[in-house]
């Protein structure tokens, strides 16, 4: 199901800060910061992308709330069928550009599909983020700790990773979605009385499913973080193995300086690139994963909706209503290219060694 | 070396045991399993809860129950499930449906991934090289299902309506030619000056093969004369060897065509075998043929013999290959022939081709969605892990040496860019398994993901363990191959 990537290329072995600018050259000196940030900005389809996602998640959050529809009301049928009403395209047709009453559409009861992919948009992205950064918060830290003391804790770490490996992401989601409300924790955090409605009625929120309860998405996003912080941890692991053998750490430990300093101080920005560039990755692998989940029944449930479940609800209605098809799914593939081409670009701004051009 | 698989190995098997011991409990308390019999209106609402009580045998606490299973899946009895089948045959039979959409699947993007991956590191910041890129991104960020929905939607009809009328217009040929020119043409690399020509020729020559073809109906009785067979046979051989060797290696280069030549003889000796044959007598062949290359290399191979050997054997391979594919596709008829719905016609007649055939049309587009992705992965490493080979500085010093490109490139970059490639594809596969579950779903396979998700729907606890054995014996005893893989590709790891 999950297909993340681990890239395993070591990664910007220079040092972290860059050195003191020398007084007798009139160049200014680059941090690393600055160095990646430039090669960054350089690699034109990174930066396009980053753009288009910006525009994305404006659009989602707050298109969504500006437009005049919500995404749970009905309103009559434009034509009958509900076709979409965006003219994008102004010579085809030759009424020029438009966007009309419902641009994506309506759905087979009435509801504007602009509104439904924005609010399936907002809720995938806010899975894949905290899937992404919880994943790799986790993997981080655990992979250092593997790699860093190595023996007896790395191996037993390591078998952790190897036992969890096994597990598949279906059952762990399906288990949890069936019995959350039993296990003491998770009822507390995410039940009818979550802490995380801040003492609102469960009722004033909008409903996120009746799966993982009121707080699904971030449950959902939880368990696929649980299963994406293994390919990080062994990434991480790796760079960190090979790191703590570099002569600046060898003069760190020799200045007497504390196992935990030198890994946050001294290895974790060197290994960050790395890390950065799988978090991306796993961001862009939350997204279809979380589509896949959707579309087996166990992903976001209830009212709400998801890319994914958007898709996966109206895959037969291909034939008749093509856009309810079209839309969600165009959604989820920009997203997740935009994701992939950004990390692409900072795993060249980090590690300039496949490149063969000097930025 | 040996001590150290022995090892490797050992250790799978305390994790085997955590991980299913874990599983089982995931399961138990996954939910009801008798939850379908409470709400039930029959009279005998008691006895039939009792029944299945007995049969999943819940009276007992989980770690006993687990220990049991544990000790039949140890003799393959892999329990029943709630309608009191045995697990162990259905299991079967969903093993080797999936077993065919992954294997294909995974053949072809491993094979298809390390080729453009290849390409596109040595031609970097070429057309080829951005298309690709591109395309790779593209289906890397597509979520499966979407993909296997357009395929069936589009592919199928498209396809189909093709299929059943099979010819080429002019128009049609010349701009598959001209494509087909341009591709080769952005492979070759150098200055347009170089490429223009390449694309000139390659366009005319494709064309004139499509309208060829055409004429001659050869697209409606599909086939290859053996002198087709023979020249691809001697085509062959040169390949083969230049894949090993540079060509001036008289000794390898006898050997590659030497093999590829007898291979061919042996395809017209024996071609009786392959109206009707067996997948025995399909081993026989290629043992046969792998025979062949071996005393071939090792009768002319003298102080090359092991290179000669492996060019000898690629080369029969790649004979027997052609030839197969000869018999597959003259067996082929004009007709609706991709098929959307399950793995096969069911209960299908007619000679091993045709059977091949019928099993083919319904694998194509599944294994098309599965591999597009496995694909875009393996060239996106291949490329990054031959890129980093390919500036290094042994790499510069064999060419600086005078060795023949393909040399430096496949000998020299590709061989140490496999080591990280290995470990994504052995780690994929397994994950792969997986993901076949949603394929599977889209084209109506009833295969292991099916067992699982249906399982894990009703609550069925021993299928569903059924299904986590093998995926995870295959994700731990991959792992294991991984390292092991490693450690001949590196010899340092060993000495570690």
């Amino acid at each position: 199901m999950s297909n993340v990537p681990a890239v395993e290329s070591a990664v910007g072995t220079a040092g972290p800060h860059g050195g003191g600018a020398e007084r007798e050259f009139t160049v200014e000196a680059r941090s690393q910061w600055g160095l990646v940030r430039r090669r960054f900005f350089h690699h034109k389809l990174a930066l396009g992308s980053m753009i288009v996602l910006l525009l994305v998640i404006l659009l989602a959050f707050v298109g969504a709330a500006l437009w005049k529809y919500n995404y749970t009301e009905t309103s009559p049928r434009v034509d009958g069928r509900g076709a979409p009403t965006l003219d994008a395209i102004p010579f085809i047709d030759g009424d020029g550009l438009a966007v009309g009453e419902h641009p994506f559409g309506q759905d087979d009861i009435g509801r504007d599909y602009f509104a439904l992919t924005l609010r399936g948009t907002q809720q995938s992205l806010i899975i894949a983020t905290l899937a992404g950064l919880v994943g790799t918060f986790i993997g981080t830290a655990i992979g250092a700790i593997a790699g860093f003391y190595r023996g007896r804790v790395d191996n037993i770490l390591m078998r952790f990773v190897d036992i969890g490996l096994t597990i598949p992401l279906l059952l762990l989601a399906a288990v949890i979605g069936r019995r959350a409300g039993d296990i003491p924790g998770l009822s507390w955090l995410f039940g009818e009385n979550s802490l995380l409605l801040f003492g609102k009625d469960p009722d004033d929120v909008p409903v996120i499913g009746d799966y993982f309860g009121p707080n699904s998405i971030i449950l959902l996003g939880l368990v696929i973080a649980f299963v994406s912080w293994l390919t990080i941890a062994r990434v991480v692991r790796g760079e960190f193995l090979s790191l703590r053998e570099k002569e600046y750490v060898e003069a760190a430990r020799a200045l007497g300086t504390p196992n935990g300093r030198i890994i946050r101080k001294h290895i974790l920005p060197n290994a960050v690139g790395t890390i950065i560039v799988n978090a991306t990755l796993l961001i862009s692998a939350a997204i279809l994963i979380e589509t896949a989940l959707s579309y087996l029944g166990l992903g976001v449930r209830g009212d709400d909706w998801s890319l994914g479940k958007l898709v996966s609800s109206y895959q037969n209605a291909f034939t008749t209503r093509p856009w309810l098809f079209w839309w969600p799914g165009l959604f989820i593939l920009v997203i997740a290219l935009c994701i992939n081409f950004i990390g692409d670009g900072l795993r060249d701004a980090f590690d300039p060694r496949q490149t063969r051009e000097r930025r | 070396m040996f001590f150290f698989i022995l090892r490797r190995f050992a250790v799978t098997v305390p994790i085997l045991a955590a991980s299913t011991f874990l599983v089982f409990g995931l399961v138990t308390i996954s939910g009801d399993p008798l939850a379908q019999y409470r709400t039930s209106q029959s009279p005998n609402r008691a006895q039939i809860i009792a029944q299945a009580r007995d049969r999943l045998d819940l009276d007992r606490a989980f770690p006993a129950r687990y220990w049991d299973w544990l000790k039949g899946v140890v003799r393959l009895d892999f329990g029943q499930n709630k309608g009191g089948q045995e697990v162990y045959p259905i299991l079967k039979d969903a093993l080797v449906t999936t077993f065919r959409l992954v294997m294909l699947a995974t053949v072809l993007s491993i094979i298809i991934g390390l080729v453009i991956g290849i390409i596109s590191a040595v031609r970097q910041y070429s057309a080829f090289d951005y298309g690709t890129t591109f395309a790779s991104f593209l289906f890397y960020s597509l979520p499966v299902f979407w993909l296997a929905v357009l395929l069936k939607q589009f592919g199928a009809i498209e396809l189909n309506d093709y299929l059943e009328q099979p010819t080429l217009s002019f128009t049609v040929a010349v701009a598959v030619g001209v494509m087909t020119g341009f591709v080769i043409s952005t492979v070759t690399g150098g200055p347009w000056r170089r490429r223009l020509p390449v694309l000139a020729v390659t366009a005319v020559i494709s064309t004139a093969l499509l309208l060829l073809a055409d004429s001659t109906d050869w697209i409606l009785n599909p086939g290859l004369s053996p002198v087709a067979v023979g020249v691809s046979a001697a085509i062959a051989g040169v390949l083969a060897t230049m894949a090993f060797a540079p060509l001036s290696k008289r000794t390898v280069l006898v050997s590659g065509v030497a093999s590829a030549m007898i291979g061919f003889v042996g395809s017209l000796v024996f071609h009786g075998w392959l109206d009707e044959p067996s997948w025995v007598d399909l081993f026989q062949l290629l043992a046969m043929s792998l025979l062949v290359g071996v005393i071939v290399g090792a009768a002319v191979g003298g102080i090359e013999r092991a290179t000669a050997i492996k060019a000898g054997t690629t080369a029969t391979v790649f004979v027997g290959l052609v030839v197969v594919a000869d018999e597959f596709i003259s067996a082929w008829k004009p007709g609706r022939t991709i098929a959307t719905v399950g793995p096969q016609t069911a209960n299908i007649k007619g000679t091993f081709w045709e059977r091949m055939i019928d099993y083919a049309s319904h694998q194509v587009l599944p294994s098309l969605a599965l591999a597009l992705i496995g694909l875009a992965t393996y060239a996106r490493f291949t490329r990054a892990s031959m890129l980093e080979t390919l500036n290094s500085d042994y790499v510069r010093t064999a060419k600086a040496k005078g060795l023949p490109a393909t040399q430096v490139v496949l000998r020299h970059g590709f061989r140490t860019a496999l080591i990280p490639v290995t470990t994504v594809i052995t780690l994929s596969f397994a994950t792969v398994i997986e993901g076949a579950t949603i394929t599977e779903r889209v084209f109506g396979w009833s295969g292991m993901g099916t067992l699982f998700v249906k399982g894990l729907s009703d609550v069925d606890p021993y299928p569903v363990m059924a299904f986590l054995v093998v995926v995870s014996v295959s994700i731990v005893f991959l792992n294991a191959l991984t390292d092991v893989l490693y450690a001949y590709l590196d010899p340092r790891i060993r000495n570690e």
